[in-house]
């Protein structure tokens, strides 16, 4: 068994209201200090995980967001795995 | 002789067993509870979420509160629970289960209900009266409720705004799943009743087979006269009236 240390990127979908990412865009509209726009909000997540190798490893993290860390109706995820330095 | 008639009905009437689910955070368990042992006179326990199984139960609530912190997702995390394997089982059974609020949200995380609760549109935490429509009485939850009747029912939430795929939408018409919208106290579902955003104004609403109910409302906040309102009462007797 290998050691993989796992990072999971969620954001919400564009179709959904993201009350975050329009309060702060609201903030900096009203403070005028910066140009910035389009902002959404989401969360990262980091854990480690053993598995046979990369590819069997990507099959569980996947079920593991579908079945809990995600919810597809208004998150997208992405994954990204590294070998584990022992 | 109608006195009579209802004296014997009541004799006929079993006590239903109720079962409320407690996990870390409920906080309105003891409402559901003095409502159903206090007011309405029926069996009730509490069932811890650590618990692998539960025996003789009619009626699974799972009450409003802040499960977990509200970590990751409102209701994530509860979904996880052993107790909450079972409440699926129980359900897909034909079992009936009532989520209110924090429950709703558990009871769309497990999907045994469709959709997903966000964050109110006016990201403001709302505790208010709100009146809501019955849009389908013809149900388990609100058979002693009139069809369209507006009743009054307090809300108390941060995370209320239901939210569906456009293509679930119709499905959820067709099969009368809609169960209750927010409305003003004439019964009209308006833009301005809405108090979160809720798609179609939904308050409420009911899996395919009808036997799982989810709603934001606090029915057990609004079920004795010394609270001033008793409109949520009906939806407690209803399940009574159903289940005898």
């Amino acid at each position: 068994m290998k050691s993989f240390n796992v990072t999971i990127e969620i954001m919400p979908l564009k179709s959904v209201l993201d009350p975050q990412g329009e309060a702060i865009e609201l903030s900096i509209k009203n403070n005028k200090k910066y140009k910035a726009k389009n902002f959404r909000v989401g969360k990262k997540i980091e854990f480690s995980i053993q598995s046979k190798n990369k590819s069997e490893c990507k099959t569980t993290i996947k079920k593991l967001c579908k079945d809990f860390l995600v919810n597809e109706i208004i998150e997208q995820y992405q994954i990204k795995i590294e070998d584990a330095k022992n | 002789m109608k006195l009579l008639n209802n004296i014997k009905l009541k004799l006929k009437m079993r006590k239903i067993n109720f079962g409320i689910i407690q996990f870390p955070g409920s906080n309105c368990e003891q409402d559901c509870f003095n409502v159903i042992k206090n007011i309405l006179k029926q069996n009730c326990k509490y069932i811890w979420h650590d618990l692998n199984s539960f025996r003789n139960i009619d009626c699974i609530i799972i009450p409003g509160g802040f499960s977990y912190g509200d970590y990751l997702r409102t209701g994530a995390i509860a979904a996880q629970s052993k107790i909450s394997s079972k409440i699926k089982n129980f359900a897909n059974q034909g079992g009936t289960v009532v989520g209110i609020c924090n429950g709703f949200q558990i009871l769309t995380e497990l999907k045994l209900l469709p959709g997903i609760l966000l964050r109110n549109k006016s990201l403001n935490f709302i505790c208010k009266n709100t009146f809501i429509k019955v849009e389908n009485n013809e149900t388990r939850f609100t058979n002693l409720y009139e069809h369209n009747q507006a009743i009054r029912i307090p809300i108390a939430h941060a995370e209320g705004n239901f939210y569906l795929n456009k293509n679930e939408i119709d499905s959820i018409k067709k099969n009368s799943q809609i169960i209750f919208t927010y409305c003003d106290s004439e019964g009209n579902s308006t833009f301005e009743s809405n108090p979160n955003g809720s798609i179609l104004n939904i308050a409420g609403l009911s899996n395919k087979n009808g036997n799982v109910l989810g709603l934001m409302p606090h029915p057990e906040r609004a079920s004795e006269k010394i609270l001033g309102n008793v409109d949520g009462k009906k939806l407690f007797e209803s399940i009574i009236n159903y289940i005898n």
